[in-house]
């Protein structure tokens, strides 16, 4: 496996070749900042380009195109990277090598060009659109558990960009008119600073040769520097928020200073691994497998807010219980009252989960990404030795510069339906 | 050991019978860092009936496939999913309709961990502690998925469509059946079903297969035979649904639609016809339904349907469906639009570009799937339960007729259709 950077234009290339595919995926980048509203019309124009264009001219003829280019499939996600707004196209293809037809390549080329410099867009398909969108954030109220996390990151995050949803705001849909759309058309395709990678078994001289002609972008603006702010937490009073369910869901923040690249930033990593990242991490043990509170519970570090999230349900009755057995367990890390068995544990997790990180097209692309803007070799040997040289003492001094700020419940109401 | 390697796909598979009892299957995947291991029991939800030693017929409570899951790997009073991960491995399972299935991944120490997976699904250790333990964890679960509307929209499909079937049961059981359970249950179940001759190994990533077979056929015994058999539910079901239609209001803020449309398997179809009406449906639906379609489009454009719109085919020995469904202000045009489409379906639309088309695009979807070594590894225990390979799958697709998708479209009867809208509650 090889990865060679290359700029052009002030485009940045990634191109990863190894012989482990049989499909070749292309990835486009393209960042700006973060608002909700300019997220909202983001993602409605992205989702626009991906829906037709001038030669393919509606859904259908698109997707039949695709369906005849052997499933390729073109995708388009808005996701965000600590305060910045990445519009992301992906176009996943079987290797050329399998097709008789020696223009398959040029011809799914064609697609990507016409859906990135051939839009069609029109007042029918920007309703549809924002009529997806807006069926989309209702249907975060049926998936309780999905709901919950987002009452929950509302109200953790007011003011902070983590709030922002790369998808937009349900209440600035509506707002969004056709020339807003055309304009951010118009500043991604010529501004927005833009990552391209390419992964799978391909000649590499040829692939760069060939997307420079099909995908002519010329004044885009450089890289951005600078991914995230460091701005401090302060505690907030419990929140417990109700509605008809048969389980209440928990979640508890711990806050603290240790962000993406930091000297800490490895032992927060294995520390958040060893409270809940897997079937042997100390929460899972206490709370599932010993005290039989909860089916599942799980601890995640966001390293561009430096809080750790620990999310869990149970019965209304047990929540208390739940609270105080995560607390005690914390309180027990922040001593190094914990075994050395746990923390290797935690430590094979990290080193199984890093490895196999590097058997997956996406997770490669997104590797290379984290190479170029924040420093973190493309290398797997680098990442498992940092895991590996992290010590218990480092482990529990990084617990003692966290501490509680918000617990957050979307609990049963009273009354409500028993719970089992 | 048999080596076959598929030059189309550029892959190669080694079978061996472990102590000629069991199919290992080795799919061999260079430059991979992880290798991944299933070992699967013909048993899920649909299955709670046994013969035990005495030659006595006996039902287990509902939900015991799912969990006989959960106690697996317990020995002694302690998870051994621990042992897995000091040595590089992620474990994990999961319970089907008709299959449980349990599998790691591994980055190192494979052999080692392909051993400790056979002991823990050969020979477990229940205990009555441990069940007893389990039964809060798995009201849980259920718990849970009681929040979700969808999981109760497909439930109460599944009941709605089917008169007797298994099907109508939940993956997970009801609190009751949960609470029931008992140890001797859990061992039955698992001698009846377990049994080495009926499980399959499949193994996907980098490794030397005669190392593989070596180290198994010296190291990993396999328990004697016994007098615990497995057996069906005995099914009488009707060609009609029990209820075409149901609504209910449930906690949701747009309403949302199933139909499903049921089919009888033909008894003592062969398996080979049987894959292939698997696959022709597939095409069908494709070809009729799918999102490049002309119903499809039309539905968009009477704001029928939105982007969650989709289909999902079933076919398996006892039962057989399709299911579509999406969210939509409108189910009620969304239903009348499906029937219709399926009713009279306008056989000339479906020209030879379009059956052409379909098919490149099972050949990719094929294609892209072995770059997933967890879907190549279900797809080939799904697909070797028929002794049918993988790899042969596509041919067998493509040596499907056009003729074959309109007769079979003809059979389609939509009076045996059922749907469920679950809708918003009102204010």
């Amino acid at each position: 496996m090889k990865l060679t950077i290359d700029k052009h234009q002030n485009v940045t290339y990634h191109f990863i070749t190894t012989k482990q595919f049989k499909s070749v995926q292309i990835t486009l980048r393209f960042f700006d900042d973060l608002d909700e509203k300019s997220a909202t019309v983001r993602h409605l124009m992205l989702s626009m380009l991906k829906a037709k264009n001038n030669r393919h001219k509606n859904r259908k003829a698109l997707s039949r195109r695709l369906e005849e280019l052997y499933d390729t499939s073109l995708s388009g996600v808005s996701l965000k990277l600590g305060d910045k707004h990445i519009n992301q196209f992906g176009l996943n293809l079987i290797n050329p090598d399998f097709v008789k037809n020696g223009r398959f390549f040029e011809d799914v080329l064609e697609v990507l060009q016409a859906t990135l410099f051939d839009p069609a867009f029109d007042e029918k398909t920007l309703r549809e659109e924002k009529q997806f969108l807006k069926d989309y954030f209702k249907a975060e109220y049926a998936n309780k558990s999905r709901y919950a996390a987002k009452r929950y990151r509302d109200q953790l995050f007011e003011n902070h960009p983590n709030r922002i949803n790369p998808l937009g705001a349900m209440e600035k849909i509506d707002e969004v008119t056709m020339e807003e759309i055309e304009a951010a058309y118009e500043r991604m395709v010529r501004k927005n600073p833009l990552m391209i990678s390419v992964v799978g078994d391909y000649d590499q001289a040829s692939m760069q040769e060939r997307l420079r002609r099909a995908l002519p972008f010329e004044t885009n603006e450089a890289l951005p520097k600078r991914f995230f702010a460091r701005s401090p937490f302060s505690e907030k009073p419990p929140v417990r928020e109700t509605m008809a369910l048969s389980q209440d869901r928990l979640f508890m923040t711990l806050a603290g200073d240790i962000y993406y690249g930091d000297d800490a930033y490895f032992p927060m990593v294995l520390l958040a691994a060893l409270l809940g990242e897997g079937g042997d991490s100390l929460l899972f043990r206490k709370v599932r497998e010993e005290a039989s509170l909860a089916y599942y519970i799980n601890a995640h570090y966001r390293p561009f807010a430096s809080i750790v999230s620990i999310h869990s349900a149970m019965k209304r009755e047990n929540i208390d219980k739940a609270k105080a057995l995560i607390e005690e367990t914390f309180e027990a890390v922040k001593k190094g009252d914990f075994s050395d068995r746990s923390l290797e544990l935690a430590r094979q997790y990290l080193i199984t989960s890093i490895k196999q990180s590097f058997d997956s097209p996406r997770n490669l692309s997104f590797i290379a990404l984290r190479h170029q803007l924040l420093s973190m070799p493309f290398d797997e040997d680098y990442m498992l030795q940092q895991i590996r040289d992290v010590k218990k003492t480092d482990v529990v001094e990084a617990a003692k510069r966290l501490r509680w700020i918000f617990t957050y419940v979307l609990g049963s109401e009273d009354d409500e339906k028993d719970a089992v | 050991m048999k080596k076959t390697q598929y030059k189309t796909f550029r892959e190669t598979v080694y079978h061996f019978q472990l102590h000629g009892r069991l199919d290992v299957y080795l799919i061999q995947k260079p430059d991979y860092s992880k290798t991944y291991v299933t070992l699967s029991a013909p048993i899920g939800s649909i299955h709670r009936r046994y013969r035990d030693e005495k030659g006595e017929v006996k039902e287990a409570p509902s939900g015991a496939a799912h969990f006989l899951e959960h106690k697996i790997f317990e020995r002694d009073g302690r998870d051994i999913s621990e042992d897995f991960s000091l040595d590089e491995a992620q474990i994990n399972a999961f319970t089907e309709h008709h299959r449980t299935t349990y599998l790691f991944s591994a980055t190192n120490h494979v052999l080692q961990n392909v051993e400790r997976l056979f002991e823990a699904f050969f020979f477990p250790e229940f205990t009555d502690q441990g069940v007893e333990k389990e039964k809060n964890i798995i009201a849980e679960e259920l718990n849970m998925h009681l929040d979700d509307p969808y999981y109760e929209q497909y439930h109460t499909l599944m009941r709605n469509l089917y008169h007797f079937h298994p099907l109508r049961e939940d993956i997970l059981g009801t609190k009751e059946s949960i609470a029931a359970m008992s140890t001797a249950d859990l061992r039955a179940m698992h001698k009846a079903y377990y049994q080495p001759e009926k499980a399959t190994c499949v193994v996907v990533g980098d490794i030397d297969p005669y190392g593989l077979q070596e180290r198994l056929e010296q190291r990993v015994k396999l328990p004697e035979k016994t007098m615990f058999e497995p057996l069906s539910q005995p099914l009488e079901e009707p060609a009609h649904v029990k209820k075409p239609r149901e609504s209910k209001e449930l906690d949701v803020l747009l309403p949302s639609v199933l139909v499903g449309v049921k089919f009888l398997p033909e008894m003592h179809m062969d398996v080979k016809t049987r894959i292939r009406e698997r696959l022709s449906l597939s095409i069908l639906m494709s070809l009729l339904l799918g999102k490049s379609s002309d119903v499809s489009e039309a539905m968009l454009d009477a704001g029928e349907i939105n982007d969650t719109y989709g289909l999902d085919v079933a076919v398996e020995d006892s039962y057989a469906h399709v299911l579509i469904g999406t969210e939509t202000e409108k189910p009620e045009a969304f239903e009348a639009s499906l029937l219709e489409a399926l009713k009279n379906f306008p056989e000339a639309t479906i020209t030879d570009a379009d059956f052409r088309r379909i098919k490149n695009q099972l050949v990719g979807s094929f294609i892209h799937g072995l770059d997933s070594l967890e879907a190549l590894a279900h797809q080939f225990t799904e697909y070797i339960q028929y002794d049918i390979v993988f790899y042969d799958v596509v041919e067998i697709a493509q040596s499907i007729t056009k003729e074959e998708i309109l007769s079979l479209a003809r059979r389609l009867d939509t009076s045996n259709a059922s749907r469920f809208i679950a809708k918003p509650k009102k204010a």
